[in-house]
């Protein structure tokens, strides 16, 4: 280790060169950086629901859709003036760029007997003079038609949707969710200046991408000032010294653009998980830099008479060590994120465990020549942490160990035996908060109409099968069913078709509103009803080409992702019982589902990660203590506080999400950090000086108490942060992260050197 | 004497082309028109293949009845052979230029006619990327024409001509054409929805001269432009002065056609 010291410490120009290269060379890489808002981002290629959900969208397109929520300030819609609102509103939502097809409640295709006459229609169309009583008369009509009842009408007439779908292929250039969401918006704005009857709300699945992109960009806005001001504002507070905070910034930057370089050379792409990846690299490159910068500070102070040189030497020669070994564990935590089933947090483990490294790597070689290079001077200020704190906690180990072992291990195993009572939940339009708009207006669609959440099925039969008698009379019952359950809002089927066009066939009364029983004529109302609708409101979303296929479309109130899946697995069992000719191909498919199974999903595969984190972790701690028995309460010691944290949170929040899987293979690299620092320490004072083991164990949270503490307030104080971002999964991880440190502060402050104490196998 | 007034009239026809866009457009249709009346009736099957998103396909096949009405739109019986569930349902089309269409079904599960009124004319020809207006017959008086230049297509000299529909409720705000100069009939029609863009368009292939006048594309290609989906019709058995009469093309008649 000295002659590394001195090697670097001899010539710090060409090591400020070579440094200085390599950042300008490897940050490069971040032109080659893309943010991904898709909210597929979240899903493998391998991703079994996502592969089926590919399934469906070969055969019936691919839905991207922008909704806009039309609701009377006053009344119903059922006026002449707010029905012509409706139409424009429509016929500027057709205008909008990639337009594949618009639904509307004034287009719906409304199928009436008049005499012997079918007249398929809109149910208003733009111009028609109709007069208010005619206007009322339509919604009775409207109230008369299960298809768009529910679906595109509230029931009580007074929220009406405009579905607009798009078709982006490859060929689509730019960000199609960003650009469009964006002109919704200007279009709401126009809209919203000349109405006066009128609220506009936006959402669909492209306001969902276009809001994952929002939160990336608002995390970025929002967190880089704070982070930035507050790391700046503790180096200072520490050092007092602006070369001191100059040198450590430099190396915060140089971290950050070398693990975004990497990713932008390897194509890992950003997404709003990932996002964050900078904050944690400067958080954790910021407690490396203050380990050092303490060390040498303090050689400095003891010996003044020394020069600054030799305090660097002796500074790098005592952390050298710790950092590495610290260092090497954060990444081993991040990286095992890479077992992670959804992209987004393998790439933020990839991203934060290159970070690391280089962190890692300019601490120990930038960071030193700085130090050599600038003219700073040690503050002579008091120590930040008053004695007393370390005296008192040494008291606590060594007069009371067994109450100290056991009151940890019993209220952290107690806490840690709720974990597993969190209900694993998502509701992804929670993931963003009340700042987006995207929150807001999904909320009231969710709540006034439903149908933000869908699930899909296309049960199939045998070519030109689906007007077979039975296939639509079970495709009946099934609707029937669906219908009954509380979360669902809505049911389309081919069925509601095929009644709607009987019902016309037959003179209009109620009474008709069956299925036809027999295949010829059931065929035959099909074509007559595609051949009468209008272009770009076709069935093609409907049916298969090859009429072997037709789907069935459920719409959900807020519903979340347990619930989701508990109601697909009721329905799975239902049709099993009673629809046979559906249970075989009828699975349920969508965007829902693919955010109902990720949870599990990504527990399952998480564990794997976890455990290889928590073995190479333990194997590092065995290294260190050269002792079975220590190594076993060390471990317990990092394994304890993010279960006790998960528990805690079973206790306030109760559910957790997706991201909650990463949250124990993240803060195991983390937390192990103070205790590598305290054992390094114990095993320096026990070995150089001629003390006892209490004496040791004074000396070691006296020396590097101060070290420890201030880092980890440093973390804390980073991971904090993120918990203010408007992006749940950002959030929760930067809070519960925050938690799992504090928590493992206190076991290794009490807990470990207490074992320490207690088995004496320093 | 000869070259002069070539060169006469060429020079006349730059000094007015500018305003005479519109007329020479008209003169296209007009001259199209002429061409290719007095031809009364004509019968021929089709055979469609369409081609939808996840490679399903599926055929249709039909026979197409056109009796020429002079002074009104004609008249249009499309009686359909394949696939099952379709053949035995019979269409018939009273095509009128600016008024809505007159359109019955024959169903022959329920052995009715049923006249469907519907303002758009785009509903899906037999499911396949074509509209009742794309097969509807063509009338010099539904569009307004703007000759806009000549183009060599696939080697042949064409008019481009746009085509606008007069219809209030046409789905399209445009249709693009290359006329065959020769001939003077579409190689390709482009069609532009309501808000002018380029929707779909129909490619004409291997026309061919029947009862030594009336020239009738064997192939013809629609692709949509947004989805991808193609639909193909085959055309064979061309039959000018076929065995019916403007009393079979009737709204009462259509169960005789139904097979």
């Amino acid at each position: 280790m000295d002659c590394y010291a001195k090697w670097i410490l001899a010539r710090p120009w060409f090591v400020f060169s070579i440094s200085l290269l390599l950042i300008f060379i490897i940050s490069a890489g971040i032109a080659g950086l893309e943010f991904r808002s898709d909210a597929r981002i979240f899903f493998s290629d391998e991703n079994p629901e996502l592969l089926e959900l590919e399934k469906f969208e070969e055969k019936y397109g691919r839905e991207n859709t922008l909704i806009f929520i039309v609701s009377a300030k006053k009344g119903d819609l059922f006026t002449p003036s707010k029905l012509q609102a409706l139409t424009t509103l429509t016929d500027k939502a057709w205008a909008m760029p990639h337009t594949k097809r618009v639904d509307s409640v004034t287009n719906f295709q409304r199928v009436v007997a008049q005499g012997d006459d079918v007249v398929i229609d809109h149910l208003y169309r733009k111009g028609d003079e109709i007069s208010l009583q005619d206007a009322q008369t339509l919604k009775q009509a409207a109230m008369q038609e299960p298809i768009l009842l529910g679906q595109l009408l509230s029931r009580d007439a007074k929220v009406g949707l405009v579905v607009v779908e798009f078709r982006l292929d490859d060929t689509v250039q730019g960000a199609p969710a960003f650009d469009l969401t964006e002109q919704a918006r200007e279009i709401i704005a126009d809209f919203s200046a000349t109405n006066e009857e009128l609220d506009l709300r936006l959402s669909g699945s492209l306001a969902l991408d276009n809001a994952f992109g929002e939160a990336g960009a608002n995390d970025g806005a929002l967190l880089t000032p704070i982070m930035v001001t507050l790391m700046l504002f503790l180096l200072w507070l520490l050092f007092r010294s602006v070369w001191v905070v100059l040198a450590i910034t430099v190396i915060m930057v140089a971290a950050i653009a070398c693990g975004m370089g990497v990713a932008g050379m390897l194509g890992i792409p950003l997404s709003s998980p990932s996002v964050i990846a900078p904050f944690i690299i400067l958080t954790l490159a910021t407690a490396d830099c203050i380990h050092l910068v303490s060390a040498v500070s303090r050689f400095r102070r003891e010996n003044p008479d020394k020069d600054k040189a030799w305090a660097i030497q002796q500074g790098l020669k005592e952390t050298i060590r710790p950092i590495t070994m610290t260092s090497l564990a954060t990444a081993v935590g991040f990286f095992s994120l890479m077992f992670s089933e959804s992209p987004p947090f393998a790439h933020l483990g990839m991203i934060a465990s290159f970070g690391t490294l280089f962190a890692w790597g300019f601490s120990l070689t930038l960071l030193p020549v700085f130090l050599l290079l600038f003219p700073w001077r040690v503050s002579q200020q008091r120590p930040l942490v008053p004695e007393s704190l370390w005296i008192f906690l040494h008291g606590l180990v060594t007069r009371h160990t067994n109450k100290v072992i056991i009151t940890s291990l019993v209220l952290g195993l107690g806490l840690a035996s709720l974990a597993l009572t969190n209900k694993l939940d998502d509701r992804y339009v929670q993931y963003f908060d009340e700042r987006f708009d995207f929150r807001n207006d999904t909320d009231y669609m969710n709540e006034h109409i439903g149908g933000f959440y869908t699930i899909n099925y296309s049960p199939e039969t045998s070519p030109d099968g689906i007007t077979g008698p039975e296939y639509l009379s079970q495709l009946n019952q099934f609707s029937g069913w669906l219908r009954e359950q509380p979360e669902v809002s809505h049911v389309h089927s081919l069925a509601d078709i095929m009644k709607t066009v009987n019902r016309a066939m037959n003179g209009g009364d109620k009474e008709s509103y069956v299925l036809p029983t027999d295949k010829d004529v059931a065929a035959q109302y099909l074509w007559l009803y595609e051949m009468s609708l209008p272009m770009g409101l076709g069935l093609r979303d409907q049916v298969t080409v090859d009429k072997s296929e037709s789907r069935l479309t459920v719409s959900l109130y807020d519903t979340s992702t347990s619930e989701m899946l508990d109601l697909t697995r009721r329905a799975e069992q239902w049709m099993k019982e009673h629809t046979p000719l559906l249970s075989d191909t009828a699975k349920a498919t969508g965007t829902s589902i693919l955010f109902s199974y990720i949870g599990q999903r990504n527990i399952d595969e998480m564990l794997k990660g976890t455990l290889l984190a928590l073995l190479a972790i333990s194997i590092l701690l065995f290294f260190l203590f050269k002792s079975f028995v220590l190594g076993v309460f060390a471990t317990l010691a990092n394994f304890i506080p993010p279960a006790a944290a998960l528990g805690g949170w079973a206790l306030v929040v109760g559910e957790v999400g997706m991201a909650v899987a990463a949250i124990v293979a993240v803060t195991l690299g983390i937390v192990v950090d103070d205790t590598i620092h305290l054992i390094e320490a114990l095993r320096r004072e026990r070995k150089c000086k001629d003390v006892d083991d209490s004496q040791a164990i004074l000396n070691a949270m006296k020396h590097s108490g101060p070290g420890i503490l201030i880092t980890t307030i440093v973390l804390v104080a980073g991971f904090s942060c993120l918990a203010v971002s408007g992006f749940q999964i950002n959030a929760w991880m930067g809070l519960m992260t925050a938690i799992v440190i504090s928590l493992a502060l206190v076991f290794d402050f009490l807990f470990l050197p207490s074992v320490v104490y207690k088995t004496r196998k320093l | 004497m000869k070259k002069c007034s070539i060169l006469f009239g060429a020079g006349l026809l730059a000094t007015f082309s500018v305003f005479a866009e519109v007329d020479r457009g008209l003169e296209i249709a007009k001259e199209t028109q002429h061409r290719d009346s007095g031809f009364g009736n004509y019968a021929v099957l089709g055979t469609m293949t369409l081609e939808g998103p996840g490679g399903f396909t599926s055929e249709r096949k039909f026979n197409m009845y056109t009796i020429e009405v002079p002074g009104d739109g004609d008249k249009r019986l499309v009686n359909f052979l394949k696939p099952r569930d379709l053949a035995g349902m019979v269409s018939l089309t009273y095509s009128h230029g600016l008024k809505p269409d007159d359109q019955w079904l024959y169903m022959p599960a329920l052995r009715r006619t049923k006249r469907f009124a519907a303002r758009d004319k785009s509903g899906s020809f037999a499911g396949s990327e074509l509209s009742f207006e794309d097969v509807g017959t063509w009338e010099v008086k539904k569009y307004t024409y703007k000759y806009i230049k000549d183009e060599l297509l696939d080697g042949k000299p064409t008019f481009v001509v746009e085509n606008t529909p007069a219809y209030p409720y046409s789905s399209y705000k445009m249709i693009r054409e290359w006329v065959d100069q020769e001939i003077y009939h579409p190689l390709r029609l482009l069609y532009h929805d309501v808000n002018g863009r380029p929707l779909k368009e129909m490619r004409f292939y291997d026309y061919e001269k029947f009862a030594d006048k009336y020239w009738r594309p064997m192939k013809m290609v629609m692709t949509n432009l947004r989805t991808g989906a193609v639909s193909t019709i085959i055309w064979s058995d061309y039959q000018f002065g076929a065995d019916f009469t403007e009393s079979d093309l009737n709204p009462s008649a259509l169960r005789r056609w139904s097979k």
